[in-house]
């Protein structure tokens, strides 16, 4: 291990916010990339079984 | 006795492509789980300080893997484009556009640590040099790629139109690749490259390697996620996806 301690770790030799600055962006953009696909999927899903809910009924008004 | 030979047009069809996707998504999102906590763990925590540029340098466990990607994921895009306009092939227009937001991503973080990791160790978070410029560039393709596709209303057009800008675009990532050997630039050249041994420490180098395999990893699996989406929407007349989406 070439750090002695937490604070050595944190600190990165005296570059803690460039390097944790980097670091937390790409942490940061997979967080919001993923939960954009997970929210953009939820409302996809959503949207699509209304619609299927309707032309269901669609279908079952043309029949009667 | 003959093998049996594997039809992989059968992948073609959104349907059978949207099972498969399906399945890869959580395998490879363990894989890049698993490779990018060790990778992140050899890099910051085991490697040793380099003598020159000191911790700053740590940097270089995720700019190299976003960097590899944005100019991997261009190329992959530029292929599915180049499919979809040779074969009119409609699967293969919604992965290049699946993988436009990743890409893009990639490329904005390979400017931001990239500008990071120059502060400290150049003086400037920023140079107009042909390696940073052309990779800017590359953000304004990925962007415009996306824009263009939006601005059409007609699907099919807007897929067209959008997959030719993508081709066009190509030409920049072997400009962005060759740039620190063709020109004088403030980015250095390349440490690791396939005709001879890296100039780095072994341990750096094994830890740069497991962070681009994972960050590669993760994005196929958001692309494939993505891609899954849009078949969702675009098939949403077919029975299948009816039967999917009643199925919850």
């Amino acid at each position: 291990m070439n750090w002695t301690g937490w604070q050595e770790f944190m600190a990165m030799g005296g570059y803690a916010g460039y390097v944790w600055g980097a670091i937390a962006m790409v942490g940061l953009v997979i967080t919001v990339e993923i939960s954009q696909i997970v929210l953009r999927r939820h409302k996809c899903r959503q949207r699509l079984s209304v619609l299927c809910t309707m032309e269901l009924e669609h279908e079952d008004q043309n029949k009667t | 006795m003959a093998a049996r030979r594997i039809n992989w047009y059968a992948y073609a069809a959104p349907q059978r492509f949207y099972h498969f996707a399906g399945r890869m998504i959580p395998a490879l999102g363990w894989l890049a789980a698993i490779l990018g906590a060790t990778g992140l763990a050899i890099g910051l925590v085991f490697a040793p300080t380099d003598a020159q540029q000191g911790d700053a340098y740590r940097i270089i466990f995720v700019h190299v893997p976003v960097s590899w990607m944005s100019m991997v994921i261009y190329v992959a895009m530029a292929f599915w484009a180049a499919v979809s306009l040779i074969f009119n092939a409609r699967l293969a227009a919604m992965l290049a556009l699946a993988l436009a937001p990743t890409g893009a991503l990639m490329t904005f973080l390979a400017l931001w640590t990239g500008a990071l990791w120059g502060k400290p160790t150049w003086g400037t978070w920023w140079v107009w040099d042909a390696r940073l410029t052309s990779e800017l560039v590359l953000l304004f393709l990925y962007a415009g790629f996306m824009a263009l596709h939006a601005a059409i209303d007609d699907t099919r057009r807007a897929d067209r139109a959008a997959c030719l800008l993508a081709l066009v675009g190509v030409v920049n990532v072997p400009i962005i690749y060759f740039s620190v050997v063709w020109w004088n630039t403030l980015h250095q050249g390349a440490s690791v490259n396939l005709s001879s041994a890296p100039s780095m420490a072994a341990i750096m180098l094994a830890g740069m390697l497991l962070a681009a395999m994972a960050l590669w990893s993760y994005c196929i699996a958001v692309v494939l996620a993505r891609v899954r989406i849009l078949i969702l929407e675009r098939e949403r007349h077919s029975n299948w996806v009816r039967r999917e989406v009643e199925a919850t």
